[in-house]
């Protein structure tokens, strides 16, 4: 484990640097690759992602390394919980934190997130769903109605 | 005419030039370039070729030419629109090229319904209809969300402001409602000379308006809105008995009302008129002394008293429009009070409204007027600057196709199909085989299992119910849904999330939700046999395959009478349909009793039922059918299930091959065989005690006696364990019910509308269908 004292340095979008520990900056397999591949000591370039969000992932990689590590003491239900209140966030910083984990290559990430999202969507009427994430209802009232009728069965579920 | 067709010609050379530089220079350096377009040029760029309509659609690129356009301050431009003569008029003015002496002007779609339009932002306008919904729009995309409706004032649209906080990321719309308070005339109330207005506010995205409370001013015009630092800004006043206007700001982050200093010429009187955005400071058209120059006001250094600064000031003029059409009115108000200045141009000069009827451009180094007409222009018309994004804040449109995919993914599958119609993007995506197969493998393994029943009692309905505990854990809810009426066919097995069912004549493969058939060929030799039927997947071949096993029955006549011969011997005919193929093969016979098989349980690519070698023996084999080699196997039970027929059911407990099995007491003990084929890997779980569910001692305690005196506590079968280790159970086929083998205790689920008697079978809800290759 004596390379866990290894620092990482990381330059985000806004050209915030970041020096992160060994094993927390490889939860990202971007970085990883980048490090085992570079030079090391080298500043890694982060371009797609800013300070504030890259400093939110390196929370929740920190959290994650040291509770697999037993540094932390810290069961599964409240990891969990953790991680539940880790995506609390408004909807800008979750699509930010998405495009982040996939961007680095962290897949736990990816999972929590879009899971989040997936909730988001889950038992919500279409017409709930587009005003939650701004989409634009392109169907004409004739293929709406189409599609509509076709699952018809689906719809009145959510009536109950 | 000839000119347009003179541009196309160029842009298509340009377009085939450009795809070449496309594949020469990375595509970050395109979108550098690209981004730097006006929109109407961008717009045309998307039909130079299918690679740059992708890169434009991409939301970086949106965001990035946003920002382009907005730093590089480059001359703005504006969405004009007009209601009178013809309703629902836009048009879309762009300054861009003004510095080049051009200016686009361009006829925006109309909207499906008539629309009014109330604000700008962003590239966003913000719109009512009359029936006072308010809309977010794109003008040029033709993206349109309608906004909840402020509950509490159903018809009324109050003054609207929409804003965009660029920390925050949210767009917010503000409605401020004046509340006009009714007063008896002989009440004894006074009337109050201040004015309250209340405020609402709806962040994009959230699902209703909030009250933030009131406000002590009258009059916030939207018309006068300017949006700086994250603030919007209007003018107003106090009340209506006073000709002091207040420059109020709303912060879009704190949402907290403020006032900003007014420069001091502007103390007590009206003076300031109308506010605008000059290179980025707040600054506001203001009348003084005798109203016959319009002087622009900068506040220079944002909210600091002093930095107002005069910077011009702009006598009066006529424009020929005015004067030629409506001199009449124009000479009723002398004053040159109907001028607004829209903005300051990049060359320094300044585009002028005048009273919602002309557009004029002024040099203040000449001093000089020029009146802008544009063809088609409207005679009256409402006028906003536009910075002209293309996109709406379509959140999903931020992340790409595959995530979106993955989000989809693990949704319910009654949610997977309700979110085909929230747009079209959506449901080609759901439809997408590679989103279904995704789905798949996430609902397979997800936190809770789920289950096709079909009820056939009371009535023979044949009525599919979908129940799903992936929310059981979490949330302690399960769902159960009745699922839509299929033809008249029995439930006969489940793999993959697609069913095997049968009617009196054929076979059928389908899926539930999408509802999607398949007849399969018949089996000729025996049109009437009762069989067995089974449904399996091999992961390796990725083939379906149906397995029917025929019972030949001997009909011997027996006085006069037909009847079944009471032969000892048991001989099976297995015959095999690989899902595509046209006809049934033989594949031998099995010298087993399939003939009251128990449900089959799938493991390791083989099938595997509980039979019997003949009618004489109580002792059970376990037989499994490798769906690759399609050949049987016996698979070793443990030992102290050798000779008697102690295992009474088979399952699959987290992917292991598993028997409910019967010893010395009533007890039902739950035994899994941890190894594949290793028969000392058997290993006694735990064991269910004996228990009656009260629905069965209620409704039917006669049978289940019946069926208990018979065969001991035999009417208990195990689904399945979830995920926090309570085990489900099956009672005669009328109750289900969770038991907790940690405190030993029964919960039995009950639900609406769940039917008396059904056959239920572990089912992945999904929208899988056979050609789709999961995994």
């Amino acid at each position: 484990m004596g390379s866990t004292s290894t620092k990482i340095k990381l330059r985000t979008s806004d050209q915030k640097v970041f020096e992160v520990e060994k094993a927390v900056a490889v939860q990202s397999q971007t970085i990883k690759y980048f490090y085992e591949n570079g030079c090391p000591g080298s500043v890694i370039h982060v371009h797609s992602v800013s300070g504030d969000i890259l400093s939110k992932i390196l929370d929740y990689c920190k959290k994650h390394v040291n509770s697999a590590a037993g540094k932390e003491d810290i069961s599964p239900e409240e990891l969990y919980e953790w991680d539940t209140n880790f995506v609390k966030v408004d909807q800008n910083t979750l699509f930010d934190l998405i495009l982040a984990a996939n961007c680095l290559k962290i897949e736990s990430l990816l999972d929590l997130t879009c899971q989040t999202v997936a909730n988001m969507i889950k038992g919500k009427r279409p017409e709930e769903i587009r005003t939650t994430f701004n989409i634009k209802n392109d169907y004409t009232p004739e293929a709406e109605e189409a599609v509509r009728r076709e699952n018809k069965w689906a719809f009145d579920m959510l009536g109950v | 005419m000839e000119d347009s067709t003179m541009k196309e010609g160029k842009l298509m050379k340009k377009g085939k030039a450009a795809s070449n530089m496309m594949d020469r220079l990375p595509r970050e350096v395109v979108v550098h370039i690209l981004s730097r377009l006006p929109l109407p040029s961008l717009l045309n760029s998307k039909l130079v070729c299918r690679g740059w309509r992708t890169l434009i659609r991409d939301p970086f690129f949106i965001s990035k030419h946003l920002s382009n356009l907005a730093e590089a301050r480059n001359d703005p431009s504006f969405i004009l629109e007009s209601n009178w003569p013809i309703p629902d008029q836009r048009h879309f003015i762009d300054f861009f090229d003004h510095s080049e002496g051009k200016v686009i002007s361009k006829k925006v779609p109309s909207s499906p319904m008539p629309m009014y339009l109330v604000d700008s932002c962003n590239g966003l306008l913000c719109m009512h209809d009359t029936s006072r919904s308010v809309y977010i729009c794109n003008p040029f995309t033709r993206l349109y969300i309608e906004l909840p409706k402020l509950i509490k004032y159903p018809t009324l649209v109050g003054n609207l402001g929409l804003g965009f906080h660029q920390k925050t990321k949210e767009y917010k719309v503000i409605q401020i409602v004046f509340r006009r308070k009714l007063r008896r005339v002989d009440s004894s109330t006074t009337s109050t000379t201040s004015s309250e207005s209340e405020v609402q506010i709806l962040t994009i995205g959230s699902p209703s308006w909030r009250e933030v409370g009131t406000i002590p001013y009258r009059f916030i015009h939207s018309k006068t809105k300017a949006l700086v630092n994250g603030r919007l800004h209007w003018l107003s006043k106090p009340n209506k008995y006073t000709t002091a206007s207040l420059l109020v700001s709303f912060d879009l982050e704190t949402e907290q009302f403020q006032e900003v200093p007014k420069p001091d010429c502007c103390g007590s009187g009206r003076c300031l008129r109308h506010l605008m955005v000059v290179r980025g400071c707040l600054s506001a058209g203001a009348f003084h002394e005798n109203d016959e120059r319009l002087d622009i006001w900068v506040m220079k250094e944002y909210g600091a008293k002093e930095s107002w600064i005069k910077e011009l000031s702009i006598g009066r003029y006529m424009p020929p429009t005015l004067t030629q059409q409506e001199s009449r009115h124009f000479i009723y108000s002398k004053r040159n009070l109907f001028v607004r200045v829209l903005c300051v141009l990049k060359n320094g000069e300044i585009l002028l409204e005048y009273k919602s009827r002309a557009l004029v451009i002024y040099d203040p180094q000449h001093e000089t007027f020029k009146e802008f007409t544009f063809p088609e222009m409207p005679r009256w018309f409402k006028i906003i600057i536009h910075t002209s994004e293309q996109q709406t804040s379509n959140m999903m449109e931020k992340l790409p196709h595959e995530i979106i995919l993955g989000i989809l993914s693990r949704l319910p599958s009654t949610s997977l199909l309700q979110s085909m119609l929230v747009c079209r993007a959506w449901r080609r995506l759901i439809r997408d085989p590679l989103l279904v197969a995704t789905h798949f493998s996430h609902m397979a393994d997800k936190d809770g299992p789920s289950f096709i029943f079909q009820s056939n009692r009371p009535s023979s309905s044949y009525q599919l119910f979908f129940i799903d505990f992936s929310d059981f854990h979490s949330q302690g809810k399960v769902m159960f849904k009745k699922l839509p009426n299929l033809m008249s066919i029995y439930l006969v097995d489940s793999c993959n999330g697609l069913l095997c069912m049968r009617d009196a004549r054929w076979i059928y493969i389908c899926n539930p939700f999408t509802r999607v058939y398949l007849q399969l060929p018949k089996l000729v030799n025996y049109p009437a046999q009762v069989a067995h039927i089974a449904f399996g997947f091999h992961q390796t071949t990725k083939h379906y395959k149906v397995i029917q096993v025929v019972y030949l029955r001997q009909l011997v006549l027996l006085g006069g009478r037909i009847n079944v011969a009471t032969s000892t011997l048991v001989q099976s005919q297995v015959h095999v349909l690989t899902i595509g193929d046209p006809s049934w093969r033989h594949i031998g016979t099995l010298p087993y009793d399939l003939t009251r098989p128990m449900p089959k349980a799938l493991v390791n690519g083989r099938l595997h039922w509980l039979s019997k070698p003949n009618n004489d023996t109580t002792a059970s084999i376990l037989i499994s059918f490798d769906l690759e080699t399609e050949q049987f196997q016996e698979v070793a039970k443990p030992d102290c299930c050798g000779s008697n027929r102690c295992f009474h059911h088979l399952m699959v407990l987290r992917g292991f091959l598993s028997a409910g099995a019967y010893h010395d007491n009533d007890e039902l003990e739950v035994w899994v065989m941890k190894e594949y084929g290793i028969k000392e890997s058997w290993i006694k779980e735990f064991t269910i005690g004996n228990h009656l569910p009260p629905t069965l001692q209620q409704n039917d305690l006669l049978h289940f006696n019946m069926a208990k005196a018979r065969f001991p506590n035999s009417s208990v079968r195990v689904l399945c364990i979830l995920r926090n280790d309570e085990i489900l159970l099956e009672y005669l086929n009328r109750v289900v019910v969770v038991f907790d083998p940690r405190h030993g205790t029964f919960k039995e689920l009950t639900f609406d509308a769940m039917p008396h008697w059904y056959k239920i079978v572990v089912h992945v809800g999904s929208l899988n269908w056979i050609h789709i290759p999961v995994c």
